[in-house]
């Protein structure tokens, strides 16, 4: 089973931001409401980049890298279960960067 | 210049005072300046006839006495009445410290500004979009209609709402290809970000304003916020080198900062925070006829169209951030 989100559709336009605390469209929002539980349901994802008006590099780290970071995946898990559908290239090589650089937070 | 003793100070006072009240014939504490027919006990600034700030030094200077004078009286006690006669022309590095001013000073001192309606129809227009003479007191009355007015957007926030945004975008989108025009966007919602979460971390609210324009193939952007400015941000874990800098070279350690920050220096020392400056100016150096320049505290730092970095000391302190950013899309020099 595959699930796909359309950002631009189902989320806004215009993502900005990296924390809830920022804004009504942020990263951790997004990651929070969409990203982890279409992955936690345990089916491969498909995000759908087009039509969006920008992200800015706060949003893509946070909802992506993230994942990583504070949500107990993996970058070759993901690898396997994640597609990254972009108008412009440069969003799919960002997005496989953050994911590859996040390390996990020991913290939480 | 002969010199008065205290007392006949105090005499020639008390004449000069008799006479006023005598030629006003009103009230001694409500008293109307003859030339004027304001309130004397309004102290009248006049807004400098260029609202600049970003270039060349003398307009920033006058707009710095005028900031300064405005401030002094207020201080004093006195209200203010801002003279927008002499205004011709508002550029947005101006008109942006200058809200961000009126905003503080009304807050800290409320009540206590007035204005007057600029004689410019222009200048006029522009105030009201914005809506500056609102916050002075002075109802709207015109009807925006010209085109140096309408061209520009403005936005303004206290949360990161990249959303309102999207019709400059949209516009720019007319003009450049989709790839160029998500870079340059990415740039501004990152902007955005940075004044949330660096000028404005710690439970420290505070507001941003943005003019955006695109003309022919050149694209403005200025911002400013009011939040802790870039060196303060840089300093709160400083490294050896900005110990060093203070120590040594204190009059310049702003502008030293600054430039540290566009080269993807950030507070949080955290590799993928504080990209906001550098995009732009990575972006900017990408176009052979594109600038940036950023104010903040005492420092500036300035990439100019012929490629050269500059950084330097300000005489008066910016409170905030003012980013100003032009990218020049033709690739006539290339």
């Amino acid at each position: 089973m595959k699930i796909t989100i359309n950002i631009a559709e189902e989320f806004t336009r215009s993502p900005a931001g990296r924390h809830i605390s920022d804004g009504p469209f942020s990263g951790e929002k997004f990651r929070q409401e969409f990203l982890l539980p279409a992955l936690q349901n345990g089916s491969d994802v498909e995000v759908n980049l087009s039509g969006t008006l920008g992200f800015g590099s706060s949003f893509l780290e946070e909802a992506f890298g993230g994942l990583v970071r504070y949500c107990g995946l993996l970058a070759s898990d993901l690898k396997k279960r994640l597609n990254i559908i972009s108008p412009v290239k440069t969003y799919e090589q960002r997005i496989w960067r953050y994911i590859n650089e996040a390390a996990p937070d020991s913290r939480r | 210049m002969k010199l008065l003793t205290y007392k006949a100070k105090l005499r020639q006072l008390r004449f000069v005072k008799w006479g006023n009240e005598k030629r006003c014939k009103c009230k001694p504490n409500k008293r109307i300046n003859r030339r004027s027919g304001h309130d004397s006990h309004i102290k009248t600034v006049r807004v400098p006839k260029l609202l600049q700030y970003h270039v060349p030094r003398q307009t920033r200077y006058i707009f710095e006495e005028f900031t300064k004078d405005v401030e002094f009286n207020l201080n004093q006690g006195r209200s203010v009445l801002i003279d927008f006669s002499d205004t011709i022309r508002l550029y947005p590095c101006g008109l942006l410290l200058l809200m961000g001013l009126i905003e503080s000073w009304n807050n800290s001192y409320p009540g206590k500004l007035q204005a007057t309606y600029p004689l410019d129809d222009r200048v006029e227009q522009m105030l009201q979009q914005v809506q500056l003479l609102e916050k002075l007191g002075l109802p709207a009355r015109k009807t925006i209609t010209h085109i140096d007015v309408t061209r520009w957007h403005y936005f303004s926030g206290v949360d990161v709402d990249a959303g309102q945004t999207d019709p400059f975008k949209l516009e720019m989108l007319n003009i450049i290809p989709e790839e160029e025009g998500l870079a340059l966007f990415d740039c501004i919602n990152e902007a955005m970000t940075n004044v949330k979460q660096h000028a404005y971390s710690k439970g420290n609210e505070g507001g941003w304003w943005m003019f955006a324009t695109v003309s022919e193939s050149k694209i403005y952007v200025a911002i400013h916020d009011r939040g802790m400015s870039i060196p303060v941000t840089l300093l709160n874990r400083p490294t050896v080198g900005d110990i060093f800098k203070i120590r040594h070279f204190r009059r310049d350690a702003d502008g030293e900062l600054i430039a540290a920050a566009t080269g993807a220096r950030t507070n949080t020392k955290l590799p993928w925070r504080g990209q906001g400056l550098p995009e732009m100016l990575e972006f900017a150096s990408k176009y052979p006829k594109s600038g940036l320049g950023i104010y903040s505290r005492n420092g500036f730092f300035r990439y100019s169209p012929d490629n050269t970095h500059a950084h330097g000391k300000l005489d008066t302190a910016v409170n905030g951030t003012l980013v100003l950013w032009m990218v020049d899309l033709s690739r006539e020099q290339e």
